[in-house]
């Protein structure tokens, strides 16, 4: 039984929210506050 | 397993209320998100709200599709919603470390985006979901005694 065309979209619409989120958390993971240490060097 | 219609009427009253509520609670959070300074009040609303609807809406979501006739894999709109619930609640629990990693003052400027823009994503998610709850649009998986789609009445033999 073919789905509806709605529950495809909707399907695409999902799978590319969360390859954006997973993409954004790891960009975010990425990223690091100074640390202590590097504050101490005074770097910017 | 149909629920009797006084416990059914009271189960869909909660889903209603801790769902739409998951609804406001993301878009107070993605206010808080775009006004500086207020990220530990970003952290208690996602520990002690949005976490908590979350889980009460993909449960109450479950009792109602297995308790009425509507079942849980019978019709598409109650699976895509299923869907939709369960990657939105997965998210927000893999977000909890990061949002209280910002509220301690960690974490810079991507992740303050980054939560900005999942609450983006999960009001876009529920909303989604809620037009499905109130269209109801058609397509089933399988054929059972659930309530039949509207399908127009057979003319009478001429």
């Amino acid at each position: 039984m073919t789905p509806p065309r709605w529950v495809l979209f909707l399907g695409i619409a999902l799978f590319a929210l969360i390859v954006m989120a997973v993409g954004a958390m790891i960009v975010s993971s990425g990223e690091h506050a100074p640390t202590m240490h590097a504050s101490a060097q005074g770097s910017p | 397993m149909t629920m009797p219609p006084r416990l059914r009427k009271l189960a869909l009253t909660l889903h209603v209320a801790v769902s739409v509520g998951w609804i406001g609670a993301v878009a107070a959070f993605l206010a808080l998100a775009l006004t500086r300074d207020a990220y530990p009040a970003m952290a208690a609303i996602t520990q002690y709200v949005i976490v908590p609807l979350a889980v009460a809406s993909l449960v109450t979501g479950l009792v109602q599709a297995v308790g009425t006739p509507w079942g849980l894999l019978r019709h598409y709109w109650v699976v895509v919603k299923l869907a939709f619930t369960a990657v939105a609640t997965l998210v927000l629990l893999v977000q909890v470390g990061p949002i209280t990693a910002v509220a301690h003052g960690s974490g810079g400027q991507a992740a303050r985006l980054s939560l900005a823009l999942h609450a983006c994503g999960g009001l876009l998610v529920l909303v989604t979901s809620l037009v499905l709850s109130v269209f109801k649009p058609r397509g089933r998986l399988t054929r059972g005694p659930a309530r039949e789609q509207a399908a127009p009445a057979p003319l009478p033999p001429p």
